[in-house]
């Protein structure tokens, strides 16, 4: 019981300590996928986007 | 807009402000640094042959600040200089008188790379601030960082001159937290502005051309697509000042839930709300107060509002229709004031918050001041003719 408690004690310690590294990872994707975005949108115009409106 | 964040001299004078400032920690050494980069900035912007127009401009407002801040007492200088700017603003902002005393444009045209509007009320803070002995001038190499300070040059914010001051001038080393949410409020900064934004300028707004009641419509999609390109701009000098680690305060907190129009005040374009606040607001307000021996505290807020929002219109543009947005601006607030303070009288405060706190009241306050904001602004623009 009580190794049992420590090892999902240790599982936990290990999730908080890799979920920021996880975040990070989603937080700097969605930085390039918005500048791919933008420069996809904003600069070369995409005229075909708007047109389906 | 004087800036296109698409020309390569923002991410240019950037990505150099990244470079070298990140590695000083010595204030002095930095804030030469960075009055270089600005200089570069201006340099890159209006060219070789223009760029001492901008400079003697910058080394004037220098001077009339250090002039300033040596007199004692009641004296002209401050007054005078003010004055100086405010008709070379006029001139910039005038058409007619731009084109009878610059043909090709070409003096004006460095004031738009200065973003003029926004140096206009930097200098009249400082000045203020100096003048009221609140703080001594500061030396050439702060104020070129105060009055045109790249990353804010296109659309502010107006960082008050106080605060600035105040600001020791040596940041914190860059976390890597800290350079991730940079890079996400540049990132969104643009995204707002180039997609999201663009989406809604190409497919709903039609320069207030259509009829109504497709118009109305147009309206709320002008206001929303207003607020993002706006906000955009200060995201992007906001996540450009937190990675090279020079101060640059908010400018947006949520206006499109502001509750009243009051609230939407003190969440849209803040830095602009505090800097009429502090400069005209209260000083308008104070002295017709001095005046009256305290009556009518209630017409006296309103004069003020009235005075403060006439001239923000017509600091948004010389003509009547801004003239007739600072109107409704300073009609909205002073309804809203004499409301309010109506309600606390007969029904006190503790009611007054209760009602606050109703979730229907307060979905229904949020839609009437998005309506409102639509309204200005849509009387503004809309095609009368």
């Amino acid at each position: 019981m009580t190794e049992s408690h420590n090892a999902s004690e240790q599982v936990t310690q290990h999730n908080s300590e890799i979920a920021p590294v996880w975040r990070y990872v989603i937080r700097i994707l969605w930085i390039a996928i918005q500048i791919i975005l933008v420069l996809w949108i904003g600069q070369k115009g995409a005229q075909f986007f708007y047109q389906r409106f | 807009m004087a800036i296109d964040l698409f020309k390569k001299e923002i991410w240019i004078a950037f990505g150099a402000a990244l470079l070298l400032l990140t590695p000083i920690a010595n204030a002095r050494a930095r804030n030469t640094v960075f009055a270089c980069i600005n200089l570069s900035f201006i340099l890159m912007l209006v060219g070789i042959k223009m760029f001492p127009v901008a400079a003697v401009l910058l080394f004037l407002c220098w001077l009339a600040l250090s002039t300033a801040g040596k007199q004692r007492g009641r004296h002209p200088v401050p007054l005078v200089a003010a004055c100086a700017m405010f008709v070379l603003w006029l001139f910039y902002k005038t058409p007619l008188a731009g084109h009878a005393f610059d043909h090709h444009h070409k003096f004006t045209n460095v004031l738009g790379a200065l973003g003029f509007s926004y140096v206009l009320l930097r200098f009249l803070d400082a000045i203020r601030s100096i003048a009221d002995g609140r703080h001594t001038a500061p030396n050439l190499v702060r104020t070129v960082n105060y009055l045109v300070p790249f990353h804010m040059l296109a659309a502010g914010p107006i960082q008050a001159f106080d605060e600035y001051m105040e600001d020791s001038g040596a940041p914190e080393p860059l976390s890597f937290e800290g350079a991730v949410r940079g890079a996400e409020r540049i990132a969104s900064g643009l995204f707002k502005k180039f997609v999201i934004a663009q989406i809604i300028s190409r497919v709903f707004l039609t320069s207030f051309k259509a009829h109504m009641p497709y118009a109305i419509i147009e309206a709320q999609f002008y206001y929303l697509w207003l607020y993002l390109d706006f906000s955009a701009y200060s995201d992007i000098a906001v996540g450009i000042g937190s990675l090279i680690g020079v101060a640059t305060p908010e400018n947006f907190n949520n206006p499109l839930v502001a509750r009243n129009i009051i609230d939407y005040w003190q969440r849209w374009h803040i830095t602009l709300s505090q800097f009429i606040r502090r400069n005209i607001f209260i000083p308008v307000q104070v002295s017709l107060v001095r005046r009256s021996d305290g009556k009518n505290e209630l017409v006296i807020a309103c004069v003020a509002f009235f005075v403060s929002f006439l001239l923000c219109g017509l600091w948004h543009n010389v003509n009547f229709r801004w003239l007739l947005w600072g109107a409704i601006q300073a009609a909205g607030l002073s309804v809203c004031y004499v409301f309010r303070h109506y309600l606390v009288k007969k029904h006190g405060r503790k009611w007054l918050n209760a009602r606050q706190a109703n979730a229907t009241l307060k979905v229904i306050s949020i839609a009437i001041t998005f309506e409102f904001s639509v309204f200005a602004l849509a009387a503004t623009m809309y095609d009368w003719g």
